[in-house]
């Protein structure tokens, strides 16, 4: 079992190249899923998912009398000269997917053994990587990282990738991202929501940890489009700590803020932290349920490949 | 319950609780770790530290068991104790009775410690309580320590000092003596009598608080009168209901006619309340004798009108026995009883000889024809003349007795007399006022050997001179004019005088003058020198007459144990007081004998007082009663409590230390 972490992990640790995101064996077995999204959204160009919008695909949905000003292209001659009146025909649009990974890259994602930050570059890489295989529209965007001079970088995109000859740009651009800023998650959020174009699937891949709360960030994203899902990344050693030897008299310095907090670890207080853990995540679940937002708790410790593809399928985020 | 050190306790507290309350207060030292957001455990902890400094102190079970440690060996080190008695400030006079009752066996329960022992043990306890301060205290009562038996001794003046006053009292000695406190009484109240010399006031006695533990079996209590704003408290030490029987005294003659035996005659004293049966033991020379054939009976003690409680007395005369030589006798009270020391009683009878007898200025018939009557070596009559030339000359001591028929000398040297009448031209009896007339007699001493088969209650005396008697002078005979018979013993010089012409009385009528005469011949001749050393009692110097040239001088005490004796005086030697009963031996060199010559001293201890070894429920004084309480020592005596306080704080610290692991190391 590994030790409390003492700090953020090496350098030398993180990924590097993106064989270090994604291995050919994953995205092998990545090519056969597809992103679901709980509705049907309108795209740029026609895709591969249907749309709500009825319009010019080829896929009938329904007639309805004609009015005046609507397309005479789509009147139903052959029920016109039965019937002797004007109906419409009426088809489901096919349209493309519009995907958005939002990594947090803020410091407290750079801490844990596996990093939480670096488990979400490679969750990011693999749902990206099925996005752009099915010729889905995606972005990728970070917040809370820094730039090449070390300063903030505040909200960072990648936007309209599509099929599979993205992916190594894709990656190169998870890795070139350098986490070690504070917070931001409110900010980035509006932002993203202020530019959104068209609609689509939201997959936020963050711990939550905002000392400045998580709700209103939520608030922007949901119920303007997009199906959204809070996957909230955790540590083992931030779900349980004395397992992995926390304890003593302890001056705990926030990675973010530096903020600090004189500790007697002992297992009243190892008790009480698990306790407001249940309690912090069982708020943000709420919290999503009440904003129809999928809510996942990802233990860094979790298997990725399980996760793809057994856990995420369940909960049918892939298909 | 008392503390010894109270401020030091204090002092401890107050340094050691502010450190401990300030390290709750500060922040602890505590092991950096960076962790991704302290979020959850702000919410969490509860000893949270802020920024600051200080924090708001938790209260929390190890803080109070900590504090209640400390409080718990603060107050260890103010050596709390549980006493007797509470403290008091001021002077007190701690009277502690050592004289021969004082030695039995009954202290405590177990009867291993006798009552001295168990009385200094009480009085160290009392000093601890009364003293009630170590080195940090403050105030603390002043403490005299006086001991006393036939004298008083100062162990020590009022001293404020703890450790001088508990050595003193460890310091006091058992002895056979007699318990007088009138002696004690009177240093004490000397030390205590303020002399202000800036006031021009007479000296003030200030008021002291007296403490006195004994038996309560006290000569002279009946003399003593406490003073206004004096207040005794009696320890009572020892047993009530210890009995004891013993010899009340001891006596040995040669019969008239029969120089080469030895009558012993003794009597035996029964002071309580039940008839008493014994056996009795000579001894002479150290090899048993005789043991009586069957049981003494002695009655028990009575009640008697205006004597109060008397005890029972019986008398035994032992069967004559040859001993032409000198002796060593000893009679023993066979069987135990609470005192020892008057269960033995052992005299001197010196070699079988016969006097030579001077009377100068014989005018009383009577008193020549007693003395030609005794069996005596040769009896010269000297009229003054004779008697000055021979005195000037030295050949007064060819003579073993003289006797002053209402002698007018001026000189005696040294040598034995017998004195009637006119008042001999010594030091200790001086004559003083007109001749009393009609006297009778008050009191008489009828246990000393002159005074054997003496009745002297028809005795009638037209007229006597009025003396009074120094130091070393006994009186043997009381009347309420003073002395009739006194006895002079100094060394060299011995005398019995008797302050009146027996022509002057009907004593030549009594059969009481002729028995008189030869006991007082016998007692300073013939027999003198071994009667004499046979009344030494404990608290008396032995005084005895060596040859000038004696050297070398050293005395073999009871216990074996052996002294050099240095005198400048050999032919005026004293030595002592003696302390305890038993044979003392001295032994000297002379020039040309390479042999050392010995003479053996009794010291018996035959008083009354000392025989009734009951302790007195309560002490008559001659105006106050004092009742008296158990001394508390040995199973009562009062307890040091910080022992058992640092149990109970080591206790608190095993469970701090176990709370703490419970929290700490757990999870």
């Amino acid at each position: 079992m590994t030790r409390f972490p003492e700090g953020p992990p090496p350098a030398a640790s993180r990924p590097t190249k993106i064989d270090d995101l994604i291995d050919g064996r994953l995205m092998a077995r990545l090519d056969h899923l597809d992103v679901v999204s709980r509705k049907i959204f309108n795209g740029r160009v026609q895709g591969e998912r249907r749309s709500k919008r009825r319009g010019q695909s080829v896929e009938f949905a329904d007639f309805r009398p004609y009015v005046h000003g609507d397309d005479l292209r789509f009147v139903d001659w052959n029920i016109y000269g039965r019937l002797d009146r004007l109906f419409l025909k009426i088809f489901l649009e096919e349209e493309d997917l519009s995907m958005i990974v939002v990594v947090d890259a803020s410091s407290s994602m750079h801490w844990g053994d596996p990093a939480k930050f670096d488990y979400a570059r490679r969750l990011a890489m693999a749902l990206g990587y099925i996005g752009l295989v099915n010729q889905n529209r995606v972005s990728l965007a970070a917040f809370g990282g820094l730039d090449a001079e070390g300063e903030p970088a505040g909200l960072q995109r990648i936007s309209n990738l599509r099929g599979r000859r993205r992916t190594h740009e894709m990656g190169r651009w998870l890795l070139d991202i350098e986490p070690g800023g504070a917070g931001g998650f409110e900010d980035a959020m509006r932002r993203i929501a202020l530019t959104r174009q068209g609609r689509g699937v939201m997959i936020v891949l963050s711990d939550f940890f905002q000392k400045d709360g998580f709700e209103r960030g939520l608030r922007y994203v949901s119920g303007r489009g997009y199906d959204v899902h809070a996957m909230q990344i955790l540590a083992p050693q931030e779900i349980e700590p004395g397992r992995y030897g926390m304890s003593g008299d302890l001056r705990l310095v926030d990675l973010e803020d530096d903020d600090e907090a004189e500790v007697t670890v002992n297992a009243a207080v190892l008790r009480g932290y698990r306790e407001r853990l249940d309690a912090y995540c069982g708020a943000l679940r709420d919290h999503c349920i009440r904003r129809s937002i999928m809510h996942t708790l990802v233990d860094t410790s979790t298997d990725l490949d399980a996760l793809l593809l057994d856990y995420l399928r369940k909960r049918g985020l892939l298909r | 319950m008392t503390w010894l050190t109270p401020l030091f306790g204090g002092i401890v507290l107050a340094a050691v609780v502010p450190p401990l309350l300030a390290l709750y207060f500060l922040r602890l030292r505590r092991t950096r770790r960076v962790i991704p957001s302290t979020l959850l455990w702000k919410r969490s902890v509860e000893d949270l530290r802020a920024n600051a400094p200080f924090q708001r102190l938790r209260p929390t079970i190890l803080l109070l068991l900590q504090l209640l440690l400390l409080a718990l060996l603060a107050i260890a080190l103010m050596q709390p104790r549980f006493d007797g008695g509470e403290r008091r400030d001021g002077r007190t006079v701690l009277l502690i009775d050592n004289s021969a009752s004082m030695n039995v066996l009954d202290g405590d329960e177990t009867g291993n410690q006798s009552r001295l022992e168990f009385a200094k043990a009480s009085a160290i306890e009392r000093i601890e309580a009364l003293h009630g301060g170590g080195i940090f205290s403050g105030s603390a009562a002043e403490i005299m320590v006086v001991a006393f038996n036939d004298v008083a001794e100062i162990r020590t003046p009022f001293t404020d000092s703890r450790q001088a006053a508990i050595a003193a009292v460890e310091g006091i000695e058992p002895t056979d003596g007699r318990s007088f406190v009138g002696g004690g009484l009177q240093l004490a109240r000397a030390f205590l009598t303020v002399i202000d010399p800036d006031r021009q006031t007479g000296p003030v006695a200030a008021p002291a608080a007296l403490e006195l533990w004994s038996d309560g079996r006290i000569t002279d209590l009946g003399d003593q009168v406490l003073r206004a704003g004096e207040t005794i408290d009696y320890h009572r030490v020892g047993s009530m209901e210890t009995e004891n029987i013993g010899i009340a005294s001891i006596a040995a003659q040669r019969p008239y006619d029969a120089l080469g035996q030895v009558q012993v005659f003794v009597a035996i004293e029964n002071p309580t309340a039940a008839r008493r049966s014994v056996d009795l033991q000579l001894s002479v020379n150290g090899a048993v004798r005789s043991i009586t054939s069957r049981k003494v009976e002695i009655p028990p003690s009575q009640e008697k009108p205006g004597l109060g409680q008397v005890a029972g007395r019986k008398q035994f005369s032992f069967a004559p026995f040859d001993q032409e030589r000198d002796a060593i006798i000893e009679v023993l009270v066979l069987g135990e009883d609470g005192q020892p020391i008057d269960d033995v009683a052992a005299l001197i009878v010196p070699p079988a000889k016969r006097l030579r007898v001077a009377v100068v200025d014989a005018e009383s018939f009577v008193l020549r024809s007693i003395l030609e009557g005794m069996n005596l070596k040769s009896l010269d009559l000297l009229d003054l003349a004779d008697y000055e030339q021979l005195a000037e000359s030295g050949g007064l001591d060819a003579y073993d007795v003289i006797v002053l028929d209402d002698a007018a000398v001026t000189t005696m040297p040294p040598g034995r007399y017998l004195s009637f009448g006119r008042t001999p031209p010594i030091e200790g009896v001086t004559e003083f006022g007109n001749l009393a007339t009609g006297v009778i007699v008050r009191r008489s001493s009828e246990d000393h050997p002159i005074l054997r088969y003496v009745n002297l209650d028809e005795l009638y005396i037209s007229s006597m001179h009025k003396v009074t008697t120094g130091p070393g002078v006994t009186t043997l005979v009381e009347s309420g004019d003073g002395a009739l018979v006194v006895a002079l013993d100094r060394g060299p010089v011995q005398m019995i005088h008797v302050t009146f012409d027996p022509l002057d009385s009907n004593w030549p009528y009594l059969r009481s003058f002729v028995n008189f005469v030869p006991n007082a011949v016998e007692y300073l001749g013939g027999l003198g020198e071994a009667l004499a050393t046979t009344g030494i009692a404990p608290g008396e110097p032995i005084v005895t007459r060596l040859p000038d040239q004696a050297k070398e001088i050293r005395i073999r005490l009871p216990d074996g144990s052996e002294e050099s004796v240095e005198t400048g005086d050999p032919s005026n030697l004293a030595w002592g007081p003696v302390r305890r009963t038993g044979l003392y031996e001295l032994s000297w060199e002379e020039p040309g004998s390479s042999d050392r010559r010995q003479r053996v001293f009794a010291v018996n201890q035959l008083d009354a007082t000392e025989r009734r070894i009951d302790a007195a429920e309560s002490i008559d004084f001659s105006v106050d009663v004092i009742s008296g309480s158990a001394a508390k020592a040995g199973g009562t005596r009062w307890q040091d409590f910080w022992p058992w306080i640092l149990g109970v704080a080591l206790a608190l610290m095993i469970l701090e230390w176990w709370i703490w692991q419970r929290q700490s190391a757990a999870g």
